[in-house]
């Protein structure tokens, strides 16, 4: 069992908090115009950074088991621009990696930020091309019983609010929302009252209704006992040859993958730059604004739900409208995924065999009888492949899902016992990121993504994947949720048991569109002090 | 051998770049061949090939034939090999070479413009440069004399069967073609028959075998040989050796036999791979258009008629068809060089 200094690390590689209590995130963005003033602000914040240390479970007097968690947490992430801005040497600079260095501005043919997504459509504060911004913090807290944010976290907006004031070198970069008056971007867990006493409860959803971040990579040295990595691996590591069950083919991907200093899928250390303590217990993030548009969703849904009642004669609006939305993402609403439960009525006899462990899901396990019937229900939500589908009859081969994490389907002999190859290993991403709510109008999710390398990882399955359909023998069709439209604005549903024929959902429109974002690096906190102490080039 | 592999010539020509000055009138103003190659070279229309290409753009001069699948120049400036000999340290010692001496750098003296095209060869391979050398003649005369004519030579070329000559002149064996490897029956591999015998298995079980007993006969040699040396009279010994001495000798004659099927499946394996790969079925350049315009107008009308009656789906196939003449190569396609398919009633 390999062990990372995991208090290097910050703690938002590690967790999305929003599952581990924290419903809700402020993000907020500053801009150095002094360094030696840009690295006292650095240094202020410092000791308040969360790492990814273990939140032990502790036994309280009434023998209940609660979490050893902060009230709040905060990371840190800084630009290209920014590590430039706080005098970091050029030395280092010169070797960071090219995508970093220009910014996703820069590179928004690449992700297929065109059309709706054109930085021009951004928010007013990533807008100016001539403007960056240096310095991403974000706070993580809990929620009060009526789904407010907890008090700590007006406290904290406070204090890093009046630190910007009192510099001489750094302020606070306001412009978020399509008004432009965000003074930072608030993002949290949707909520519904379904708590004891009606207290609002967040939900795994996001705006469209899907239950979201299921099958995140688990890498080797995340995780604090082998219980645990056995757990996380499932769907969530990378796929060996043979069959799914007991063993599991299941592994843990390499730490490089999403750790700098580590070595990766390769067998290399990733890309990074000098001194090796500068980026060693690092990474590289993506920040993306991505606006879900709700009632374009809603109204293809409907739309398209109709013409699937009138080409494949079924007469139920509830099937043909669920069906539609999960051909498209390739999971049901639930999380479940097609492959487990190709149609609308298998899902309700799988979700109600599960009924019980769903129940356990709400409350957390009790007993080991409880948790192992939790375990049951997890594991049909990430353990499985494509193997077995290989026309895409029961999840289209351009299904979200598939693109994101084709698992076994690169195989070029794909059978049903093959496994992922370093095509699928190298391009697997950390996402993190809660819903946000701007306005009634301005919906959508902060999107999240960690990982070593931004342009092998992050970009390519951004702009192969998901705006780009080879790899899926889809041609030029892009991702039928989170696609652009530039190229094509079909989506193929081969023939299978839900449709007698092919059926095509043509006419697609720009579901979700970028509202600004950029490249940060993330770095250990030994290299946060280099940074807030101007040493990182130490003679 | 490799110029032409599965129905397409594969053409790799270098011609020299000239070395001496375009003299300008004005002194201290000449400039090189390269350079206003490179300008040239710079300057060619590149046509509607990608998707960002804007909408009136000018097609490629190489889209003016239907036989290149893909051209491309490259200039490659004065190439050199700044590498050093390879020798073994301990005899460059006794031979007194002092490793702190630099080798010549070994150089071309001039420039070389690359011209590599991936073209359609039905026939032999003079036959199909022929008729590229010629398509190209016809098609880009202006263009060919503008580019080639900063190239050592070129003034001898005057119509198109001087420009073949000097093409081949030029020509370089394409020693790693890049083609379309398509999977016809003959190379599909075949499924394994469930519960058939593991062939594989019994031939690396031999192998194994052979090399235990080798290594087994090697040891009792070994053995023997140290026996010998304490008992040299005993008798018992005297019979071991002459049976470890027999064993030897056909251990030898299987051994031979083992190399001499091997080098035999090498040989036969050499010759397999210098047979040239079949031509896919439809792979010229003016069926792939058509496949290519057939496909997307297919799929517009896929999506217009889907969930209509089977009769009016038989009527608009009917009219699909009349409008695309799918079986008629001459009939409305894509133009080359283009990404898109025009309209319906657009098309040529």
């Amino acid at each position: 069992m390999s062990r990372l200094d995991l208090t290097d690390i910050q703690g938002n590689i590690h967790r999305p908090y929003g599952r581990f209590g924290f419903p809700h995130s402020r993000h907020f963005f500053f801009v150095v115009s002094e360094s030696a003033a840009g690295r006292a602000f650095v240094q202020s914040i410092r000791p308040r950074v969360t790492t990814a240390e273990p939140w032990d479970h502790v036994e309280t007097a009434d023998g209940a088991k609660g979490a050893k968690k902060p009230e709040i947490t905060l990371n840190i992430g800084f630009s290209f621009r920014g590590l430039l801005a706080l005098g970091v040497p050029t030395e280092t600079l010169r070797l960071l990696p090219e995508e970093f260095i220009e910014g996703m501005r820069a590179r928004a043919t690449i992700l297929g930020d065109v059309d709706g997504s054109d930085p021009k459509n951004w928010d007013p504060m990533w807008r100016d091309k001539t403007k960056f911004v240096h310095i991403w913090v974000s706070l993580n807290s809990g929620a009060n019983a009526d789904g407010s944010p907890a008090a700590i976290m007006a406290e904290w907006t406070e204090w890093l609010e009046r630190l910007a004031e009192t510099s001489s070198g750094v302020d606070l970069v306001t412009g978020h929302g399509d008004d432009g008056k965000g003074k930072w971007q608030h993002s949290s867990a949707l909520m519904a009252p379904i708590g004891p006493d009606g207290a609002m409860v967040p939900l795994p959803k996001e705006h469209f209704g899907f239950v979201d971040g299921i099958s995140d990579p688990a890498f080797r040295g995340e995780y604090a006992n082998e219980a645990t990595q056995a757990l996380a691996v499932r769907g969530g590591g990378k796929l060996e040859a043979g069959p799914l069950g007991d063993p599991l083919p299941w592994k843990p991907l390499a730490t490089g993958e999403f750790i700098l200093g580590q070595a990766d899928e390769a067998q290399q250390f990733p890309v990074a730059t000098r001194p090796a303590s500068f980026s060693r217990n690092g990474t590289f993030m993506v920040y993306r604004k991505l606006r879900q548009d709700v009632p374009a969703w809603d109204d293809y849904v409907a739309k398209i739900a109709d013409e699937w009642m009138r080409v494949t004669g079924e007469t139920d609006r509830e099937t043909a409208s669920e069906t539609v939305r999960a051909k498209m993402v390739g999971r049901w609403s639930s999380g479940l995924p097609l492959i487990v439960a190709p149609t609308w009525a298998d899902h309700n006899r799988v979700m109600a065999e599960h009924a019980e462990a769903r129940a356990i899901s709400a409350l957390g396990a009790k007993n080991p009888e409880e948790k192992k019937k939790l375990v049951a229900f997890r594991a049909l939500m990430t353990d499985f492949r494509f193997g077995g589908d290989p026309d895409g009859k029961v999840c289209p081969l351009g299904a979200h899902i598939r693109r994101a994490h084709p698992r076994d389907m690169l195989d070029p002999e794909l059978g049903p016992d093959k496994g992922s190859t370093v095509l699928t290993n190298r391009r697997r991403i950390i996402r993190r990121g809660l819903p946000y709510e701007d306005s009634a109008s301005e919906t959508g999710v902060i999107f999240m993504a960690l990982c070593t390398s931004i342009f092998r990882q992050f970009e390519f399955v951004q702009q192969q994947w998901m705006n780009y359909g080879l790899d899926f023998d889809a041609g030029n069709d892009t991702c039928p949720v989170i696609g652009n439209r530039q190229q094509s604005h079909k989506y193929v549903i081969p023939a299978g048991d839900a449709n007698g024929s092919t059926f095509v959902a043509a006419n697609l429109p720009e579901f979700v569109t970028t509202r600004g974002g950029d490249y940060f690096f993330i770095p250990g906190m030994n290299a946060i002090r280099m940074i807030a102490m101007g040493t990182v080039d130490p003679t | 051998m490799p110029d032409v592999d599965g129905g397409h010539l594969f053409l790799t020509v270098l011609a020299p770049v000239r070395t001496d000055p375009i003299t300008d009138k004005t002194p201290g103003r000449s400039y090189s061949h390269i350079a206003q190659l490179a300008q040239k070279l710079a300057l060619i229309r590149t046509g509607k090939q990608t998707a960002a290409s804007p909408t009136d753009a000018e097609p490629s001069p190489f889209s003016r034939n239907t036989l290149n699948h893909l051209a491309r120049f490259v200039l490659i400036r004065g190439p050199n090999y700044n590498g050093r000999d390879n020798q073994d340290a301990l005899l460059a010692r006794l031979k007194g070479i002092d490793p702190h001496v630099a080798q010549p750098v070994d150089g071309f003296d001039n420039s070389y413009l690359v011209f590599a095209a991936d073209v359609d060869a039905p026939g032999d391979e003079a036959t199909a440069l022929r008729a590229y050398t010629d398509a190209l003649w016809h098609g880009m005369a202006d263009d060919l004399l503008a580019i080639f004519g900063h190239c050592t030579g070129f003034e001898a070329v005057t119509d198109a069967a001087t420009f073949n000559t000097y093409i081949r002149q030029c020509q370089v064996e394409t020693t790693m073609p890049f083609n379309d490897y398509w999977a016809h029956d003959e190379l599909r591999p075949k499924p394994e028959k469930e519960g058939g015998f593991d062939w594989f298995g019994l031939v690396k079980l031999a192998i194994r075998s052979l090399g235990w007993i080798s290594l087994g006969w090697l040891l009792a040699l070994v053995i023997g040989i140290i026996c010998a040396q304490f008992w040299p009279e005993a008798l018992v010994l005297r019979h071991l050796q002459s049976i470890v001495l027999r064993v030897g000798f056909f251990l030898l004659i299987i051994l031979a036999g083992v190399a001499v099927i091997v080098i035999a499946a090498l040989l036969w394996i050499r010759h397999k791979a210098r047979k040239p790969f079949p031509t896919a079925p439809n792979s010229d350049l003016p069926s792939v258009l058509k496949a290519l315009f057939v496909q997307q107008h297919f799929t517009d009308m896929m999506i217009e008629a889907q969930g209509i009656s089977a009769d009016a789906l038989h009527a608009r196939f009917g009219a699909f068809l009349s409008a695309t003449r799918p079986g008629e190569l001459a009939g409305p396609t894509q133009p080359p060089g283009e990404i898109r398919a025009p309209r319906l009633g657009e098309a040529k």
